[in-house]
């Protein structure tokens, strides 16, 4: 997670986030580029901790990263570029899960979505485990919020303050979702403990 | 401290998140409360659990794939705009047409067909059209061409000319002064276009 901080450099630095915003805002292709390889594996790694699927996280981090692409004229830099791509990030997995949810309710958006997913990549297949298994199931089962934060915290181990910036929450409601994030999680993988 | 507010501290305790002061004070809770302990190496445990979650960075195929895919995205979002610009096009030709068109009427509707006149501008002619191609003359002009107050060749061509064709716009307002001066030789003379006089 060491390009996490990577995102923090000092402001009107050559080659930094503000220096990259500046060359966006200019249109220029290689800074998305740019954009693109440093913070695709932050993105990548939320949206499938998120929603715990392959697929969906590649749609998502694509979705994301056109999306910081078509609206970098409305950044401000009043946060910092990372947490601005990180809110983008999670806002859209967000609501994938809220239309799915919807989905679900329509059994023939369920039987379409069902025969176009692909089949597992084999690597994946062969690390899943039975531990793997249950804690995508029980991080499923997290409230949307509580499970953006969990993510934010646990895996990309950020502070409540830039959890609450990304999330748009008081720090203290990051707290309090973490807290009972970890507390549900406790409880439902308890067997396993 | 109470096991109650050991219990709410312990997930900070964990990530390392509590100050000096109330990390000692779960310490020294958890040495001496078994249940505590307890809780506390579950809550570890499953922290590493937590990493093992099937989680597999990407390989650089897959981001090579990625940036393929999300440039020909990028890509197709630009060229929309163009598009958006190619299907507005036709779309505004009738419109421009319809302006251009109703523009021209209100022009020729509007227009006056004689009138004064800028200096050295023909009257009653389109704008621009000069003396030296359509030359038009007023009675003034044409007493000066007879009383010999122009130069010569004015006044020889005047001789020259043909009544009807010194009348234009049958009114009496201005003149044109073509001649013959010499054979084989035609010249135009302009005036001052002095309508009205």
């Amino acid at each position: 997670m060491s390009d996490k901080v990577s995102g923090k450099v000092p402001k009107g630095n050559r080659g930094g986030p503000e220096d990259l915003v500046e060359r966006l805002k200019a249109g220029d292709e290689r800074a998305f580029e740019e954009l693109v390889e440093q913070y695709r594996e932050r993105v990548h790694r939320v949206a499938w901790r998120i929603l715990r699927d392959d697929e969906d996280a590649e749609d998502v981090a694509q979705e994301a990263f056109i999306k910081v692409f078509k609206n970098i004229g409305r950044f401000e830099g009043r946060s910092s570029l990372y947490t601005w791509v990180y809110r983008i990030t999670v806002n859209i997995a967000l609501n994938k899960i809220k239309r799915d949810k919807f989905r679900r309710m329509v059994p023939l958006g369920d039987m379409i979505r069902g025969d176009t997913r692909p089949q597992s990549d084999p690597a994946r297949a062969a690390i899943s485990s039975e531990i793997a298994t249950r804690i995508d199931e029980a991080v499923k089962l997290l409230p949307d919020k509580q499970r953006a934060v969990f993510t934010l915290k646990f895996y990309e181990e950020l502070s409540h303050r830039e959890i609450a910036e990304i999330v748009g929450c008081s720090e203290g409601t990051s707290k309090a979702n973490y807290f009972h994030a970890i507390r549900k999680l406790r409880k439902l993988l308890e067997d396993l403990i | 401290m109470r096991c109650d507010q050991v219990e709410k501290l312990l997930v900070e305790y964990v990530d390392g998140e509590l100050n000096a002061g109330e990390r000692t004070a779960v310490s020294e809770h958890v040495d001496s409360c078994p249940s505590c302990a307890d809780e506390l190496a579950a809550l570890e445990k499953m922290k590493l659990m937590l990493t093992e979650d099937g989680y597999v960075e990407p390989s650089s195929f897959y981001w090579t794939r990625f940036g393929a895919r999300l440039r020909e995205r990028t890509q197709s979002r630009w060229n929309m705009g163009d598009d958006r610009w190619a299907r507005l096009v036709p779309r505004l030709v009738p419109v421009a047409v319809a302006v251009a068109f109703f523009s021209l009427g209100m022009w020729m509707g509007l227009r006056p067909v004689t009138g004064p006149t800028p200096a050295g501008v023909a009257p009653g002619l389109p704008t621009g059209h000069s003396f030296a191609e359509a030359p038009i003359v007023s009675p003034r002009v044409k007493l000066l061409v007879e009383t010999g107050g122009v130069e010569q060749p004015l006044v020889h061509a005047a001789d020259t000319l043909a009544p009807e064709v010194l009348d234009p716009f049958g009114d009496g307002s201005s003149f044109i002064l073509t001649g013959s001066e010499g054979p084989g030789r035609t010249e135009r003379y302009l005036g001052e276009g002095l309508l009205g006089d």
